[in-house]
């Protein structure tokens, strides 16, 4: 069972890279190889699994909004649509898993699942694993673990990540002392498109940064121990701050008001005001489903606004596509 | 770490060369640093300077490594910091020892095993364990089961090189 702790937990990630073992690298490979990968990836995962079937995406087929919009639903990395000319993404029909291939290493298995679910998406990703090893062997030793590309991941390969709205914590300016505490424990605080992405919307992704001498189990727990942390020290400011406080009530109406009527709004300012809508819709301060606000998330960043203008010709830009999408949502579920 | 220059002892003495920006510290053990000094002492300065001199090129000689299975150099990866191919962490594994240590703080991987390597970690982990025992055994100098534990090994190491040779 997954729980979302006060709509503080958005979801949980786990990702395994691995290598096959007769193949150099993604970064000296060739062409051939990089196709080699693809086909055993294909290959393993061509039959029908009970949620349903993996579809295969070659970028190089594809134009940017639609890879863009790919990993705004977080199926694939930034890094794989540098390599659009090779990389390629399987994912399953429910999207609760995609393999990336070709990325860094030949293969980044990632399970995600919503709320607080850590176990659950390695269960996930590990059953993945055992499918494409049926194919190929991984690359391994003994003392080393699974090698990757990057000595970092060596080892496990994993990266469990839990990803959260502290947005008390945030306004409190907690954050950074929150990182450097959270950096001796071996753990690491990014924003929600990983390394190198801002905070955008007051969401933070907390994930291992070790993965060579401790066991997948241990990482998951650190993960969560630290997540389960920062729950509680965020749900510590939700309480102090009780509903009913005037500013509190302002600033979420405010940005319900401003989804709800604008007519053109920049990924920034959506963010912010997104970050208002659950904090307003987590406290039951709004009359919003979690679930709704979460889709917004996904369906009003550029691509997906990008991609909608295209569908209609009477918007003339993709900010105004973004308030399109953001009113119907928020309106199909208003009484 | 054993001793640089000599590849036998462990080495117990560091030694820092500073030359105009560049610093280079090389790792000695006490009867190469005895040879060096001696050299130093008899006024054969010329093999004083090229010991010294080494440790500066060694840098150099380390960026050179090459991966003979990918064509990798340790200076492309320093530069990119992705290796090409799993042989290059057996290639630059003096290299990348520290490096592992430093960003993981360790360098025994527990986790996950692949099906076809189940087996034969175990049968290391069991002989590890084994020797742990019997050196301990001998240091209470409980002979008879030092013996004991010698043979077992013994077995062990047998059947580990028999399942290695098929391949």
């Amino acid at each position: 069972m997954s729980e979302n702790f006060g709509g503080i937990v958005v979801s949980s990630r786990v990702r395994l890279a691995r290598n096959y073992y007769d193949l150099p690298f993604s970064n000296v490979g060739n062409p051939d190889n990089a196709q080699r990968c693809i086909d055993r990836a294909t290959k393993a995962m061509e039959s029908e699994t009970p949620n349903g079937r993996f579809s295969l995406y070659l970028l190089k087929n594809m134009n940017k909004i639609d890879q863009l919009s790919l990993m705004e639903q977080h199926l694939v990395s930034r890094d794989l649509l540098l390599h659009s000319d090779v990389g390629a993404a399987l994912v399953r029909a429910d999207r609760h898993i995609s393999v990336m291939v070709n990325e860094e290493d030949h293969l980044r298995i990632q399970a995600m699942l919503d709320g607080f679910s850590l176990s659950d998406a390695a269960s996930l990703a590990f059953d993945a694993e055992d499918r494409l090893a049926s194919v190929c062997d991984f690359s391994f030793d003994n003392q080393l673990g699974y090698l990757t590309a990057c000595p970092t991941n060596t080892g496990t390969g994993m990266r469990a990540s839990l990803m959260l709205h502290l947005p008390m914590l945030t306004r409190c300016k907690q954050m950074g002392n929150v990182s450097q505490t959270v950096a001796k424990l071996g753990l690491t605080i990014r924003g929600i498109y990983g390394e190198g992405s801002e905070a955008l919307g007051d969401l933070y992704q907390v994930s291992n940064q070790v993965t060579l001498g401790r066991t997948e189990g241990e990482i998951i727990e650190a993960v969560s121990a630290v997540g389960r942390q920062l729950i509680d020290m965020e749900n510590v400011l939700r309480v102090r701050s009780d509903k009913e406080n005037l500013d509190l009530q302002d600033s979420v109406w405010r940005s319900y008001g401003a989804l709800r009527f604008a007519k053109q709004m920049e990924t920034g300012e959506f963010m912010e005001h997104w970050s208002n809508l659950r904090l307003g819709a987590a406290m039951a301060i709004l009359p919003v489903p979690l679930t709704t606000v979460d889709e917004l998330l996904t369906v009003a960043q550029d691509a997906h606004a990008k991609k909608f203008k295209h569908s209609d010709a009477s918007l003339i830009s993709t900010n105004q596509a973004r308030c399109v999408i953001i009113q119907a949502k928020l309106a199909a579920k208003e009484d | 770490m054993l001793c640089e220059e000599c590849q036998k002892n462990p080495a117990t003495v560091a030694i820092t060369v500073i030359t105009g920006n560049e610093t280079a510290t090389r790792h000695l053990c006490q009867e190469c640093v005895e040879k060096m000094e001696s050299s130093f002492a008899k006024g054969d300065m010329s093999s004083f300077l090229s010991s010294l001199l080494s440790i500066l090129s060694k840098e150099t000689q380390e960026s050179a490594i090459r991966c003979d299975a990918c064509g990798l150099t340790y200076e492309e990866f320093q530069n990119s910091g992705k290796l090409g191919c799993a042989h290059c962490y057996e290639v630059f594994s003096e290299q990348l020892k520290p490096l592992l240590l430093r960003v993981h703080g360790r360098s025994q991987h527990a986790g996950r095993v692949p099906q076809g390597h189940r087996q034969e970690l175990q049968l290391e982990q069991c002989l590890a364990e084994l020797k742990a025992r019997m050196e301990k055994a001998v240091a209470t100098e409980n002979f008879e089961e030092a013996a004991a534990l010698r043979d077992e090994i013994r077995a062990l190491a047998e059947q580990q090189s028999a399942e290695v040779k098929p391949q």
